[in-house]
């Protein structure tokens, strides 16, 4: 429940936050600021309405006989420790793959990936080794895609 | 004309160029099922591949690739939630619903089936208008397009289930992250924070898989299921089958979706991915079956894919009557008629009908290549529905950033990618509506220039343009529809 009083919480700070830049810092005439003026003020009203309708929502459900929302297509991830570790390995995979190039990047962190969810090594290996290999064969030879494929101080 | 339609028939039926056709069929079949790999970029990629060819096949072997990108998207767009080009998100909604459910093969089959017909139908159109092109293309002015666009955000309000005011907030968050970057108008840069990346504004390809690949992607590594229910049976080609033939059953569906993608792709700027949710929005306010839309629908799989494939027919309207680019893609095959020594325009029409016709021929002939071609292994592909998800989840993140890096080889688009896969899962899990942040972001900068010509042109009488006026009253009469109907079922 947290997280759904949240959100709006922080849509709302982060428009404010830009139409502040926008008037403040920038100093943009009407006729460039009007627009997404109009559109954060929409934004902030809704954010509230939203920020409202959860509370409302929240009293509701520490009811007894609370129903469930049938468009609710939540899968209660955001409480899921599992999500912020997958979205950790997603991080390093990007960094990773940036800093010691598409090649090399891909091959150690996909096998640390398997390792480290608990399959053996040699198929760690084979998996980093394949993925390596499927980037050099489709995107680099096949497709040839510019990527940084030696290491960022190599570049 | 006759005479100049048989003679590009005859082109076409060449070895050679039929040979060129079928090796741009598997190339962008090949690229549409890779998700993150640009129908674009591949097309500015193989360009120079074609120098000193025959004009007429080297831009067929062009057009055969982008024709077929969009079929072959649909498929990772139904089966592991992520569409291969931002146009598929549309399929994504009711596609990716039916490959949970196991009905993955279906989904597939009537995806390809509704986009060969689409590809068909606006070649077909296209032929037909060859001869009178310029008169339609010219009717449209600003406020047209203008009324157009906003036609298309009044889809925010069909496609808000649950909450409208959380709909309306996505769609209101998209449009305003869509003004980031210099505005069309008076090429001010907003919102920039001295970043220079930010000055085009933020890319669609990092938005649109950041909202919907990231959260599935992390949904898979983090719970370890497949993607398909473990119960569901296993995919077979009768069931792909089966998909087929229910496009050829919702066919007043399929043709209507694919009159919405022709007049879409006819006006320039109006932008790819809008067609797919126009289309979306209509099925669901016409179809018997409303209450399945969201939840597996596949009417809402038939539909945008319908209007995906034949809006390439109506984008190569204004692209050879005039030169102008109808989509970003159709302003790189401009580029390459200029190789061959051509000039897209009325005296191409007049000088090279031939070519035309040939060029014409392809999108119907690579549409339904490409269908065939990934309807046969539609059963294979579905196996991956059924790969547990802490084996895909690292594989496909690597897809994504490899695709994300590839399109514009710029390291800041996967900073993009994250932040907005952070806001796609707290979106999906808290139930705001992803698909209408994204039509939000992909109408706002044409709602605004639009707005900015049409009242400096016209002042406010631009609402009495017929076209104006009549997109004006469909558009008052879907919200009056919509606003009862969400009261009829409060009140339920």
């Amino acid at each position: 429940m947290k997280f759904a009083l949240l959100f709006p919480v922080i849509i709302a700070a982060g428009v404010l936050a830009l139409l502040a830049s926008g008037y403040f810092a920038y100093g943009y005439d009407w006729e460039v600021f009007g627009f997404p003026l109009g559109l954060g003020v929409v934004c902030v009203a809704l954010a509230a309405f939203s920020l409202r309708a959860e509370f409302t929502a929240a009293r509701a459900e520490s009811s007894p006989g609370a129903k469930k929302d049938l468009m609710d297509e939540s899968e209660g991830l955001l409480e899921n420790p599992q999500t912020w570790v997958q979205l950790g390995w997603f991080i390093l995979l990007a960094a990773g793959s940036y800093l010691l190039g598409f090649i090399l990047g891909p091959a150690l962190l996909i096998a640390a990936y398997f390792q480290v969810d608990g399959r053996g090594t040699l198929v760690s290996l084979a998996a980093g080794a394949l993925s390596a290999a499927a980037v050099w064969v489709i995107f680099v030879k096949i497709f040839q895609t510019p990527l940084p494929l030696q290491p960022i101080f190599m570049r | 004309m006759l005479e100049q339609i048989l003679q590009g028939a005859t082109s076409f039926v060449q070895p050679v160029s039929l040979l060129f056709v079928g090796v741009g069929v598997l190339v962008g079949t090949a690229v549409g099922l890779v998700p993150g790999l640009n129908g674009l970029t591949t097309l500015a990629l193989m360009i120079p591949f074609v120098y000193g060819a025959d004009p007429a096949i080297g831009l067929s072997f062009l057009l055969a690739i982008h024709a077929v990108v969009n079929t072959a998207s649909a498929v990772p767009a139904i089966l592991i939630g992520i569409p291969g080009e931002p146009a598929s998100a549309a399929t994504v909604i009711d596609g990716h619903k039916l490959a949970q459910q196991g009905r993955g093969g279906e989904a597939i089959g009537a995806a390809l089936a509704a986009s060969g017909i689409g590809g068909v139908f606006g070649a077909l159109v296209l032929l037909a208008l060859l001869p009178v092109l310029a008169p339609i293309v010219l009717y449209f002015k600003s406020p047209d397009t203008l009324m157009i666009a906003l036609f298309g955000i009044s889809l925010i309000g069909v496609l808000a289930k649950g909450s409208m005011a959380k709909g309306l907030l996505a769609g209101a968050l998209g449009m305003l992250l869509a003004t980031v970057g210099y505005q069309d108008t008076s090429g001010v840069p907003r919102f920039w924070f001295e970043m220079d990346f930010l000055l085009d504004g933020f890319a669609l390809v990092p938005v649109t898989l950041g909202l919907f690949a990231v959260p599935e992607i992390l949904s898979m590594g983090a719970t370890g299921r497949t993607i398909a229910d473990e119960k569901a049976p296993p995919v077979n080609a009768r069931q792909v089958f089966f998909g087929a033939a229910q496009a050829f059953k919702h066919w007043v569906a399929v043709l209507r979706s694919s009159l919405i993608g022709v007049c879409t792709g006819v006006v320039p700027g109006l932008g790819g991915a809008t067609a797919p949710w126009l289309a979306y929005m209509s099925a669901a306010e016409t179809s018997r079956e409303k209450h399945k839309f969201g939840q597996g629908s596949v009417e809402g799989v038939i539909a945008p894919e319908a209007s995906n494939n034949s809006k390439e027919g109506g984008s190569l309207i204004p692209t050879l009557a005039f030169g102008i680019p109808g989509s970003s893609s159709m302003a790189l095959l401009i580029g390459a008629f200029y190789l061959f020594g051509l000039t897209p325009g009325p005296e191409f029409l007049e000088k090279n009908m031939p070519t035309a016709v040939h060029m014409t021929i392809t999108v119907a002939v690579a549409n339904i290549g490409a269908a065939v071609l990934t309807i046969l292994v539609g059963a294979q592909l579905s196996a991956v529905t059924r790969v547990p998800g802490r084996i895909l989840a690292p594989i496909l993140m690597l897809t994504l950033l490899l695709g994300t890096y590839a399109t514009s080889n710029e390291p800041m688009d996967l900073v993009v990618l994250m932040v907005f896969g952070i806001m796609g899962l707290a979106m999906k899990e808290l139930n705001y509506s992803r698909p209408c942040f994204l039509i939000g972001f992909v109408l706002a900068p044409m709602i605004e220039t639009y707005l900015h010509i049409s009242l400096r042109a016209h002042g406010w009488s631009f609402l009495l343009r017929p076209v104006s006026l009549l997109v004006f009253l469909a558009l008052a009469v879907i919200m009056a529809r919509n606003v009862s109907q969400r009261r009829k079922v409060a009140f339920q």
